[in-house]
C-alpha cells in the first residue's frame, strides 16, 4: 500500500490503519511513504503495491487505457460506497463505461472578498449576505470593475504560472470552465472521442474570458494571498483551500473575509447558475495486485465518513488551519470544523460543481487552451479564430491516442 | 625478460605475449569492480534504451515491436520535435561556445588573484549547485507579476505600465533562457579549468620568458593552453553534452510545457514523450538521435582541440 | 620574473592599490582597466550567486506570515526559531526514531565514498599510466555511454535493479555510487601527470602492479582523492535513492526530511529550515575542505 503525499499524513494513516481497519477487518497492510513518480515503474517491473493512495486526477484513466488498475464498479457493493462521493468527483475517474479510482480529495473554487473594503468602498451594498451573492452573476462583476479600478483595486481570476507548470500537464482553466459550464457547455462530446471547443457556445465564452484581460485589464499573473491581504485585490477566485493559506498567513484580517459561491450566469428561467469544474485526489487498486477484494475493503474503509473524519481532525490537530483537509466525502466535510455557515455556503458551491472528464489525450487540452490565450493576450489576435485552430489541433491529439488504444 | 638481439623467434613471442598478459592481469584485476558495476548500472540501460528505441512501451505493458517507426514519425510526422531541434540548436550554438570561453575567462583571472579570495570567489562560484535554488531568482526577475524585480523596475521607471509576461511570451522566452543557460553552465567547466590552471608548472613561464615571449595572448597560446589540453577536451565533453542536452534551464525558467514550445528542446521533447505520454519507445529513439549527435560533435570538436598550440 | 624592488612610498592610484589588495604584486601586467570591468562582473555574479544562499537562510527562520510574502523579502523581520522547534519535534515524534535516519546516511554515505574512491582509483590507474588492449575502447566507452539522457535509461536501470533484486536495499544506492564517472575522471586525471618513471623503476625493482598502485601512485595523487572523498560525500548526502527505497527504515536522511514537504501548506516552515540544514552540511565541508586542499596540492609537489 502506498501513500504518495507526505510524512505526517503517512503516519496518521498508519496509526488510523492500525487503530480501526487491521483489528476490525483482519488484514495487514504495509504501508509505505513513495512518490506517484515511482508507482509507473514499480507496476510494471512487478514491484509494485496494491493500492496507491494520493493520485492526481490524470493518473486512473491514463493507467485505466493501459490495462494497469482495476475497475471499482466490478465490485457488487459499489454504488453504496460510491452514494459518499458527489457524481462530479467520480467523472474524471470514468473511462468507457468503468470506474477506476476512488475520490479521496475534492477541490473546487469559491468566490473569496474582504467584506471590510468592499462595503467600505461601497462596490457592494452595506446588507450584502448570502442571498447577494446568489444573484451576483458575471454581468455584476462587469460592472463592478470601473469603481474598483478607479481606487487601484483588482479582481483575481486564476491563471496558472510558470512555477505551477512544472508537471507537464496543464489543467483546462477553471475560470474558462466554469463560464463554459454555466453556458450549458461541455468540453468534449458524450463519448469523449473529440472536444466541443470548435462550437460556437464554446469560442463565445472565450472571447468573453479573453475579454477579462485584453479589455478589461485584469492582471494575468499576481499571488492572490499577498494581494487580498493587503487588499490590492479585495476579492477574487480561488480554490476554497486558499481558506487555509489565509489562515496561516493572514490572521490579521482573518474577521475581515468570507468566501461565498462564485458568480454565476443567469439562465432563461429566471436562476442564476454557479456551476463551477474542480480537481481532486483519488486512490486506486493496481491490476497486477493479488488482493483485490481486501484492496476494496481498505478503499471503503479509508473512504468511508468516519475515518475521512478523523483523518482531517488529526491533520488539523497537528498543523492547525493550515492543514484543513478537502475530503470528498460529503459527510465528512460537514463534520470537520469549518463554522457553520462556511459549510453552508460550501454544500451549496459543491451541489453546482461538475467535474472534468479524461479522455485519451485530454493532457493536450489544457496546454493549447492556455497557448491560446497567451497568444491573445500577448499578441492580440482575434480570440475566436484562435481557439478555433487549437480545438483543431487537441482534436487531432485526442484521434491520434484513440487510435493509439483501438478505440477509434 | 630476456631480449635477444636477434629477431624474436615464436617461443620468445609467445612467452612476451604470455608475459605481457601476466602483467597486464593485474591491471585487469584492478579495473574489474570498478567497470562491472558501471557496466551494469550504465552501459547496460544504454544498451536497453537503444533496443526500446526499435518498440512502442507504455511503461505499463509489455513492449511491442515496431521496427523503424519511432524513427520516421520522428522525421516526417513529428512537427513539434523540429521545433525542440530549432531551439535546441539556437540555444547551443550560443550558449556553447560563450560559455566554454567565459568559463575559461574567468578561471584564468580567479587564477591570479590571490589565494584567500581564490578561495572565496570558488565558493561563490559553487555555491548554485549546493543550495540548489537558483532558478527562483530568475523566475522572481522575469516574473510576470507586477512585483516582479524586472517588472516592478520598468513600471518605476514608467518604461511600461502594465507588467509583461517574460516567461509566458514565445518572444522572450528563448532570449531568457540563453541568459540563464548561460549564467549557469559557469559551474563545472569553471572549476575544472580553474584546476587546470593552477596546476600549470610555473617554471615553463620563466623559461618562455626568458625565450622571449613577450605578451600574454602568446604565452597563453603557446604555453597556458597547450598545458591544459586534458581540461580543454574534459571541459569540451562536458560543454558539448550540456548544450545539446538543455532542458533544465528551459523547463525552470518557461515550464513544462512552455508556452507554444518556445522553451522546448530535444530533451525536454524526450522528457515528454517518456513521462507524461507514457511513449517510452519513442522517446528512446530521440536519446538514440540525440546521443549520435553529441557523439559526431564531440569528435569534431576534438580534432579542433589538437591544433591547439600549434 | 623578479619580484618588484621595494619602492619609496609614491602615491599609487587607487585603482592600482585595490588590485594589489586581491592580487599579488608581481602577477602578469595587463591592464588596470580590464581588470576592473572584470571584478564588476565578477561582483555582479557573486550576488546572483549568493542570493539564493541569503534566502535560504534567512526562510528558515521567517515566522508563518512572512513566508509567503510576494515578492520573498530577502531578510527576514521577526525572526523566530520555531521552524526549527517544529521540524525537531515531527522528527522526534517519529515511528522510526531519527537516529536511524542518520545511521542509513551515514552507512551510505561512508560505504559509498570508500568503495568509490577505492573501486575509482583501481580503474584509473591502468587506464592513466598504462596502453593495453582494450584501453582506448575501454575510455571511448566510459565516455560516451555517460552522453545518453538519462531519464530515458532510467527506466531499464529500475528493470536491471529488479532483476538483481536491489530494490529496497541500501545496494541500489551503494552500488551504482561505486560506479560514478566523476571519480574515474578525476583520479585518472591526475594519474595521468604522475611521471612515468617511477612506475617503471618500481616494476623493475620487482613490484607488482597491485603495490605500485597502493604504495607509489595513490599517496602521489592525494590532493585529487581528497577531494574526490570530498565531492563523493556531498553527492552521497542528498542522494534519496526514491526510486528505489520504498521500506521506511531504510531511508536516508535527506530522503525522510524531503518527504515531509507533503504535508503541505503547513509545513513550509519546517521545510525551510530542513533546506537550510541539507544545505549547511556540504558548505561546511567545502569550505573546510578549501583550506586542506590547497594546502596539500601546494605541499605534495611532483618533484622530478
Amino acid at each position: 500500500m502506498w501513500v504518495g503525499s507526505g510524512r505526517d499524513q503517512a503516519n496518521i494513516i498508519r496509526r488510523l490503519i492500525d487503530e480501526s481497519f487491521t483489528p476490525e477487518k483482519n488484514i495487514n497492510v504495509r504501508l509505505q511513504l513513495v512518490p506517484e513518480s515511482v508507482l509507473l515503474p514499480a507496476t510494471f517491473t512487478g514491484k509494485g503495491p496494491d493500492v496507491m493512495m494520493g493520485v492526481g486526477n490524470t493518473t486512473p484513466v491514463n493507467y485505466a487505457m493501459r490495462n494497469a488498475v482495476h475497475d471499482l464498479s466490478t465490485f457488487p457493493d459499489f454504488d453504496v460506497v460510491m452514494s459518499q462521493f458527489k457524481e462530479s468527483a467520480i467523472l474524471p475517474y470514468r473511462f468507457e463505461g468503468g470506474v477506476y479510482a476512488m475520490p479521496e480529495q475534492h477541490i473546487f473554487p469559491v468566490l473569496f472578498y474582504r467584506e471590510d473594503i468592499l462595503k467600505e468602498i461601497g462596490v457592494i451594498p452595506a446588507d450584502a449576505d448570502e442571498a447577494f451573492w446568489q444573484e451576483f452573476t458575471w454581468d455584476d462583476v462587469i460592472d463592478m470593475i470601473p469603481e474598483l479600478q478607479r481606487l487601484n483595486l483588482e479582481f483575481y481570476l486564476p491563471i496558472d504560472i510558470v512555477e505551477q507548470q512544472l508537471g507537464g500537464i496543464i489543467p483546462p482553466n477553471l475560470i474558462y470552465v466554469s463560464l463554459l459550464y454555466q453556458q450549458g457547455g461541455s468540453l468534449y462530446t458524450e463519448d469523449g472521442s473529440r472536444t466541443l471547443l470548435q462550437e460556437r457556445k464554446a469560442i463565445d465564452t472565450f472571447k468573453m474570458w479573453t475579454d477579462f484581460y485584453t479589455n478589461y485589464r485584469f492582471t494575468i499573473a499576481a499571488n492572490f494571498a499577498n494581494r487580498f491581504r493587503t487588499g490590492e485585490m479585495p476579492i477574487g477566485i480561488a480554490y476554497y483551500t486558499m481558506y487555509n493559506m489565509l489562515s496561516v498567513f493572514a490572521p490579521e484580517i482573518s474577521g475581515q473575509w468570507k468566501f461565498t459561491v462564485i458568480p454565476g450566469t443567469l439562465q432563461a428561467d429566471g436562476s442564476v447558475d454557479h456551476t463551477t469544474p474542480a480537481t481532486g485526489i483519488g486512490t486506486i487498486i493496481l491490476n497486477q495486485s493479488k488482493n483485490k477484494q481486501a484492496a476494496w475493503e481498505y478503499l471503503k474503509w479509508w473512504g468511508s465518513e468516519e475515518t475521512q473524519v478523523q483523518f482531517g481532525r488529526e491533520m488539523e490537530g497537528i498543523m492547525g488551519a493550515a492543514a484543513r483537509y478537502p475530503t470528498a466525502n460529503v459527510g465528512a466535510l460537514e463534520k470537520l470544523p469549518w463554522p457553520s455557515r462556511d459549510i453552508r455556503v460550501l454544500l451549496e458551491q459543491w451541489d453546482a460543481v461538475r467535474g472534468i472528464p479524461e479522455v485519451p489525450g485530454s493532457y493536450i487540452t489544457g496546454r493549447y487552451m492556455d497557448n491560446a490565450l497567451r497568444m491573445v493576450v500577448n499578441t492580440g489576435v482575434n480570440p475566436r479564430e484562435t481557439l478555433y485552430r487549437y480545438a483543431e489541433l487537441i482534436n487531432d491529439e485526442i484521434k491520434n491516442k484513440r487510435k493509439e488504444f483501438g478505440l477509434e | 625478460m630476456q631480449l635477444s638481439h636477434d629477431k624474436p623467434s615464436r617461443e620468445q613471442k609467445r612467452l612476451a605475449r604470455k608475459i605481457e598478459f601476466h602483467k597486464n592481469k593485474e591491471l585487469y584485476v584492478l579495473m574489474f569492480p570498478y567497470f562491472s558495476l558501471f557496466f551494469v548500472f550504465t552501459v547496460l540501460p544504454v544498451a536497453v534504451s537503444l533496443v526500446l528505441a526499435f518498440t512502442y512501451f507504455n511503461v505499463l505493458e509489455m513492449p511491442t515491436w515496431a521496427g523503424w517507426e519511432n524513427y520516421r514519425k520522428l522525421f516526417f510526422e513529428d512537427d513539434v520535435f523540429m521545433v525542440a531541434i530549432k531551439n535546441t540548436v539556437l540555444f547551443a550554438v550560443v550558449t556553447g561556445p560563450i560559455g566554454y570561453f567565459a568559463a575559461f575567462l574567468f578561471a584564468w583571472f580567479v587564477n591570479e588573484l590571490k589565494p584567500k579570495i581564490r578561495a572565496v570567489m570558488t565558493l561563490i562560484f559553487y555555491a548554485p549547485s549546493i543550495s540548489g535554488g537558483a532558478y527562483i531568482i530568475w523566475r522572481l526577475l522575469f516574473s510576470g507579476d507586477m512585483y516582479g524585480y524586472l517588472n516592478a523596475f520598468l513600471i518605476n521607471l514608467g518604461i511600461t505600465t502594465e507588467p509583461i509576461q517574460w516567461l509566458q511570451n514565445p518572444t522572450y522566452i528563448p532570449i531568457i533562457i540563453i541568459l540563464v543557460q548561460l549564467w549557469m553552465s559557469l559551474g563545472v567547466s569553471f572549476l575544472a579549468f580553474v584546476a587546470g590552471l593552477q596546476s600549470v608548472d610555473r617554471t615553463l613561464y620563466e623559461a618562455a620568458a626568458v625565450d622571449g615571449i613577450k605578451n600574454r595572448w602568446q604565452e597563453l597560446w603557446f604555453i597556458t593552453l597547450p598545458s591544459m589540453k586534458p581540461q580543454l577536451m574534459f571541459s569540451a565533453v562536458i560543454q558539448i553534452t550540456s548544450s545539446l542536452a538543455i532542458s533544465e534551464v528551459a523547463m525552470q525558467v518557461a515550464g513544462f510545457p512552455s508556452v507554444e514550445n518556445a522553451g522546448h528542446t530535444i530533451v525536454t521533447h524526450l522528457i515528454y514523450h517518456g513521462s507524461i505520454a507514457f511513449e517510452l519507445g519513442y522517446a528512446s529513439a530521440i536519446a538514440t538521435l540525440l546521443f549520435f549527435v553529441m557523439l559526431g560533435s564531440n569528435l569534431l570538436v576534438q580534432k579542433m582541440l589538437r591544433r591547439v598550440g600549434t | 620574473m623578479n619580484a618588484a624592488k621595494p619602492r619609496p612610498q609614491k602615491q599609487k592610484s587607487l585603482a592600482k592599490r585595490l588590485m594589489n589588495v586581491i592580487k599579488p604584486a608581481n602577477s602578469l601586467n595587463r591592464s588596470v582597466g580590464g581588470d576592473i570591468v572584470l571584478l564588476i562582473v565578477m561582483l555582479v555574479f557573486a550576488t546572483f550567486s549568493a542570493y539564493p544562499m541569503v534566502f535560504i537562510i534567512s526562510n528558515a527562520f521567517k515566522p508563518f506570515n512572512e513566508l509567503f510574502i510576494f515578492p520573498p523579502q530577502l531578510f527576514v523581520r521577526n525572526p523566530t526559531l520555531d521552524n526549527f522547534i517544529d521540524l525537531i519535534n515531527l522528527m522526534a515524534d517519529s515511528w522510526i526514531p531519527l537516529t536511524r535516519y542518520v545511521f542509513n546516511t551515514l552507512l551510505i554515505t561512508v560505504v559509498g565514498t570508500v568503495g568509490h574512491v577505492v573501486l575509482a582509483s583501481m580503474a584509473a590507474y591502468p587506464l592513466a599510466k598504462h596502453t593495453f588492449k582494450g584501453s582506448e575502447a575501454l575510455s571511448k566507452i566510459i565516455v560516451y555511454s555517460l552522453m545518453f539522457n538519462a531519464s530515458v535509461t532510467a527506466i531499464p536501470g529500475y528493470v536491471i535493479m529488479t532483476r538483481l533484486g536491489l530494490i529496497d536495499t541500501y545496494l541500489a544506492i551503494i552500488l551504482p555510487a561505486f560506479a560514478f564517472s566523476l571519480g574515474l575522471y578525476l583520479m585518472k586525471n591526475f594519474m595521468v601527470q604522475i611521471p612515468t618513471v617511477y612506475i617503471e623503476s618500481a616494476y623493475i625493482d620487482g613490484g607488482n602492479h597491485f603495490q605500485i598502485f597502493w604504495k607509489i601512485v595513490m599517496p602521489l595523487v592525494k590532493p585529487a582523492w581528497l577531494t574526490l572523498t570530498i565531492l563523493s560525500f556531498q553527492a552521497l548526502w542528498g542522494a534519496t535513492g526514491g526510486q528505489y527505497i520504498y521500506d521506511e527504515s531504510l531511508k536516508p536522511l535527506s530522503y525522510a526530511l524531503s518527504q515531509i514537504a507533503g504535508g503541505g501548506i503547513g509545513r513550509t516552515g519546517v521545510v525551510a529550515a530542513i533546506s537550510l540544514f541539507m544545505m549547511t552540511v556540504p558548505v561546511i565541508i567545502f569550505v573546510l575542505s578549501q583550506a586542506s586542499i590547497i594546502q596539500t596540492m601546494a605541499h605534495s609537489g611532483i618533484k622530478e
